[in-house]
């Protein structure tokens, strides 16, 4: 690990070598769409939008390969079709919340998210926020994934469509339709995804060892997403519509394999989310009011039957959980002399109706955020917040945050930021109302989190390079823990405290060549998360790493475009995890590391584009979540098709 | 001289990119665990199966060594290079072997019990939890899924059938030619879950059924041939858990005591080796005589902090032996005890030590 560390260092180290050169500013491309800048409340260096050109090249993935490969985000994934979850800065798909048009998507049963099944195909923009990122809304301990729709107007009639072919029978259509004027911007959204998903590898958890087809894991997802706008001379208005099927039938794991009574077990879901803004612009000012309505509804089903005819029903679940969210939200911006301040008022209700719960239950969420930011002087800015929550069943909080942002006269090129708060989680529905074990006297999870960042911004002519630096520390108390009780049941307590610390790096590259574009994203992440509640220290296991949470995570994307032809190369490294919290360094209390390595290349012509792609290039075999077989080396060929009547006039 | 600059630059870009491939791919890789000598024998001592976590595939087999006093850890997988499955439930001895079976994975798998090496495997069974040995022809193995108890051969692990119960079965005790079979779960079905049913072993055959206490969990026959069944009283302390002592021939119910407490489950309900006294678990260790009319009003041996989650006594020397299944996220302990309740030590096992072994 030495030496990877030595090797990265060594890499960064040259680049900026590389950069020397001292240009004021950078010099951007003008882009088809310009998106202003949603987000005021997190600064700059806290935030990382993923560049529209890389999501263009994963239109036909889903939002957690996109993370995973171009972030510092460790994402724990059980294989092609199954759930993948983001961690963050050494915290838990529970304490990652995921912002689309500004509500949270994290359902109110479990918190969290599965980032496979969004398609990113379905989002214009996709940024990731950390540092008290939270304070938006709460939960977001860890940090915040925003994806959002943006208004296109003035585009005229814009066609998309995509169609891929991979190993396994794994299939994906994606089509778009756009029309937008000076007054009206509609966008029609549609995908299918489906897999057979039966890809080969080698079975350890059986005797003997042998070569096995991955079993029951195809999936289906299909949706479709409706947006409008309305331009008025001052306003906007919008309404999104997204929905979506998801049909998954769920793969045992490698040690069993042979379960009788030939079982069928899947799970479907589907949401519909809808939201409605309505944005009202004024000198130095705006206000938006916003409305969304989620639909979720899951449903598990096994079913075993006897060996013999007529192969009666031994075994059969079939769990209905059904959730529904109305959340609202009322903020105002105004700038007044140098201060530019924002408030806003949010009211949610969220009903869950399942059958682990003795009753419907419902919550009702109140938030008040205010913030306010200044430049002090030419070169500091100072941004200050605050918001007050109040969620029925729980204690309320105030969460305060503070950052300072330093950029010297003297060279413009660098920014250091300071920043330091408090961000809340509330407990899940879950950890309330679950039957047996749920406790409503739970208190919410309290981080006190700091974070100082560096930026260092180098351009010429020929190359642009930015690198980043960030150093954070959170000690999150009160952390919601399921723990065995006498009863035999686990219920969940407030028993944990987490101390999360760690470096991330991170280093995009630009370069042209006459025809030649060169660009290169790194990221690194080395993170230490321990428990250090006194539950931990009586139990032994205090300053271990949390477990599936790696140490070292990292991710290389080169990419080398000339012309219409383009090749991209992408590396992601994953450190050994912890499976168990146990001391000994045997097989069943660690994953080992692995390096995976991807390619594609593609070739535009005319309105079509022609791509190619090699996942795990050297056939690794590896697991990302114990026992659970993950695809050897695979292919897909993408064709796409674009047609702009704007493009069209032009030529 | 600026074109050429920039290829100077291009190039070095192009080296630093392939040196990140390099420095990223290069990585030592992992090694697999070497497989120990499969020759060792195992000397005398006991198992130890620990669960692991539910849908982990994490279970391990432990043996402790009565000579060294130290545990053998992961002993299934160094012997055989296989993981030992998901939820590895119990043990039952016959001859040289033993019958290991591993729930979540619906397998049970042979192995010398003087080695812990393979020797055979039955798989594609629903929910396997305990095996019952009847002969060389026959064994029975009950199930937390389907109403019934499978049959296979004992000496070749070929299933022959099943009995069927019309509830789900755990625990299996034979006695003089019946098997009780204590129906202890109610998951997923709707009949009671207060029984304990009597198989005719040589009909295979359900011939009775004697109603007890919610939850039977577990069963011994004391010195004098009398059947003692523990129940815990439900998943939810439904009702007080009891203790039965029951004529195995007459299936007439002998004694029932009750607990005080309705918020305690009892269970792992076992016998020192003179079979006159019952020893379980109720947070912590507790020892009763056959002939007591009431539950002790403190345990033998306080839990004091401690997770005890299995309970044995050694047939040999009555010492007691108990699993501390900790916070079920890190390896659990084996405290051994002596015959007076005396701890003589402590030692690491697996994640959730959850079966105690003796051959």
């Amino acid at each position: 690990m030495k030496m990877r560390s030595f090797f990265i260092a060594a890499i960064f180290a040259l680049l900026q070598y590389l950069s020397h050169a001292s240009i004021p500013d950078t010099i951007q491309l003008g882009q088809i769409e310009v998106k202003a800048q949603i987000h005021k409340s997190i600064g700059k260096l806290r935030n990382e939008k993923i560049d529209s050109l890389v999501l263009s090249s994963f239109k036909t993935q889903s939002l957690s390969e996109l993370v995973q490969q171009n972030s510092n985000v460790f994402l724990k994934s059980n294989g092609p079709g199954g759930l993948s979850t983001a961690s963050f800065r050494g915290t838990t798909a529970n304490h990652t919340l995921v912002l689309w048009n500004g509500f949270p998507i994290n359902g109110p049963q479990l918190g969290q998210v599965d980032f496979s099944v969004i398609p990113v195909f379905f989002m214009d923009y996709v940024s990731l926020s950390v540092g008290n990122a939270g304070i938006l809304r709460p939960s977001g301990i860890g940090g915040v994934v925003m994806v959002d729709n943006v208004a296109n107007f003035n585009n005229n009639l814009r066609i998309d469509a995509v169609q891929s072919f991979g190993s396994f029978g794994s299939y994906g259509t994606y089509a778009s339709i756009a029309y937008g004027n000076t007054r009206i911007s509609a966008k029609s959204r549609f995908f299918r995804k489906s897999s057979r998903n039966d890809f080969t590898y080698e079975n350890t958890a059986v005797w003997p060892k042998r070569n096995m087809k991955q079993l029951n894991a195809s999936y289906l997802d299909e949706g479709f997403q409706q947006e409008v706008h309305l331009q008025f001379q001052k306003s906007v208005l919008s309404f999104v519509s997204w929905n979506q099927w998801n049909a998954h039938n769920l793969p045992p794991i490698m040690t069993n394999l042979e379960r009788g009574g030939d079982p069928k077990e899947h799970q479907n879901d589907f949401f519909s989310r809808n939201y409605l803004n309505y944005k009202r612009f004024w000198e130095n000012g705006k206000l938006e009011v916003k409305s969304s309505y989620f639909i979720e509804d899951q449903h598990y089903y096994l079913k075993t039957t006897s060996f013999i005819p007529p192969f009666d029903v031994v075994s059969l679940i079939d769990s209905h959980n059904n959730s529904q969210s109305w959340m609202n939200s009322f903020t105002v911006f105004q700038k007044i002399g140098i201060v530019n301040f924002a408030a806003s008022l949010q009211y949610d209700h969220e009903f869950v109706e399942s059958g682990n719960y003795n009753s419907l239950e419902d919550r009702q969420r109140l938030g008040v955020h205010v913030s306010g930011d200044m430049q002090l002087s030419p070169s500091l800015h100072l941004q200050i917040q605050s918001r007050y929550d109040h969620v029925a069943e729980s204690k309320s909080g105030i969460s305060p945050f503070v950052e300072l942002e330093y950029q010297p006269t003297s060279n413009k090129n660098l920014v250091f930021s300071l920043s330091g708060g408090k961000t809340l989680r509330f407990p899940t529905m879950n950890d309330l109302y679950w039957y047996p074990g749920g406790n409503n006297r739970l208190v919410p999870e309290q981080a006190l989190s700091a974070n100082l960042a560096a930026e260092w911004r180098v351009s010429t002519d020929l190359f642009s390079s930015r690198s980043k630096i960030a150093f954070y520390a959170s000690d999150i108390q009160d952390w919601i823990q399921w723990r065995p009780t006498s009863f035999r049941y686990w219920v969940p307590e407030n028993v944990a405290r987490v101390f999360a610390r760690g470096l991330e790096f991170q280093q995009h590259f630009n370069m042209d060549l006459d025809e030649v574009n060169v660009s290169l994203r790194a990221h690194y992440a080395y993170t230490k998360t321990t428990d250090e509640s006194p539950i931990a220290q009586i139990d032994n296991y205090s300053g271990r790493q949390l477990i599936y949470i790696p140490r070292h995570h990292g991710n290389l994307l080169l990419q080398v475009k000339r012309n219409k032809l383009y090749l991209n190369t992408g590396l992601e490294l994953v450190g050994q995890r912890r499976t168990s919290y146990n001391d000994d360094q045997g097989w069943f209390d660690y994953l080992p590391s692995y390096q995976l390595l991807n390619i594609s290349s593609g070739y535009h012509f005319r309105d079509f584009e022609l791509g190619f792609k090699i996942n795990n290039l050297f056939d690794k075999s590896y697991q990302a979540v114990m026992w659970r077989p993950m695809p050897g080396r695979n292919y897909e060929c993408v064709i796409s098709y674009k047609f702009s009547s704007k493009n069209n006039a032009k030529q | 001289m600026l074109r050429t600059n920039h290829f100077q630059l291009f190039y070095k870009f192009l080296i630093i990119g392939l040196i990140s491939i390099l420095a990223f791919s290069c990585l030592k890789e992992d090694e697999e665990v070497d497989p120990i000598s499969n020759n060792m024998n195992l000397g005398k001592g006991f198992f130890v199966l620990n669960q692991g976590n539910f849908t982990s595939g994490n279970a391990s087999m432990s043996f402790f060594r009565n000579d060294s006093s130290k545990m053998l850890n992961n002993l299934f997988y160094q012997r055989n290079g296989v993981p030992l499955g998901d939820v590895a439930q119990s043990m039952t001895f016959w001859k040289n072997y033993a019958f290991v079976v591993v729930n979540n994975s619906s397998t049970i798998w042979v192995i010398n019990a003087n080695t812990a090496v393979i020797a055979g495997k039955l798989s594609g069974l629903h929910s396997p939890r305990y095996v019952c040995v009847i002969d060389a022809e026959k064994s029975y193995v009950s199930d937390f899924q389907i109403p019934g108890i499978t049959v296979f051969q004992t000496s070749t692990m070929q299933s022959l059938g099943t009995i069927p119960t019309g509830k789900t079965t755990e625990r299996l005790l034979l006695h003089e030619n019946k098997v009780f079979a204590a129906n202890w779960s109610q998951y997923n079905q709707l009949a009671p879950n207060n029984t304990v049913q009597v198989i005719d072993a040589g009909l295979d055959q359900l011939v009775d059924s004697i109603v007890v206490a919610k939850e039977p969990n577990s069963m011994v026959i004391d010195k004098n041939g009398k059947l003692w069944v523990l129940c815990s009283g439900g998943f939810l302390n439904e009702e007080l858990p009891a203790l039965f002592k029951i004529n195995p021939t007459s299936l007439e119910i002998e004694k029932r005591i009750d607990f005080p407490d309705i918020n305690t489950s009892p269970e792992q309900l076992c016998l020192n080796s003179n079979a006159d006294t019952l020893f379980f678990l109720n947070n912590g260790v507790y020892r009763m005589d056959i002939e007591a009319n009431s539950i002790p009003d403190f345990p033998y041996i306080d839990s004091d902090g401690r997770n005890f989650y299995s309970l044995a006594i050694d047939p040999n020397t009555s010492e007691i032996v108990a699993t501390d299944a900790g916070n079920y996220l890190q390896k659990g302990y084996v405290f051994r005890f002596k015959p007076d309740g005396t701890i003589i030590d402590s030692i690491a096992a697996g994640i959730i030590p959850g079966f105690i072994g003796f051959n």
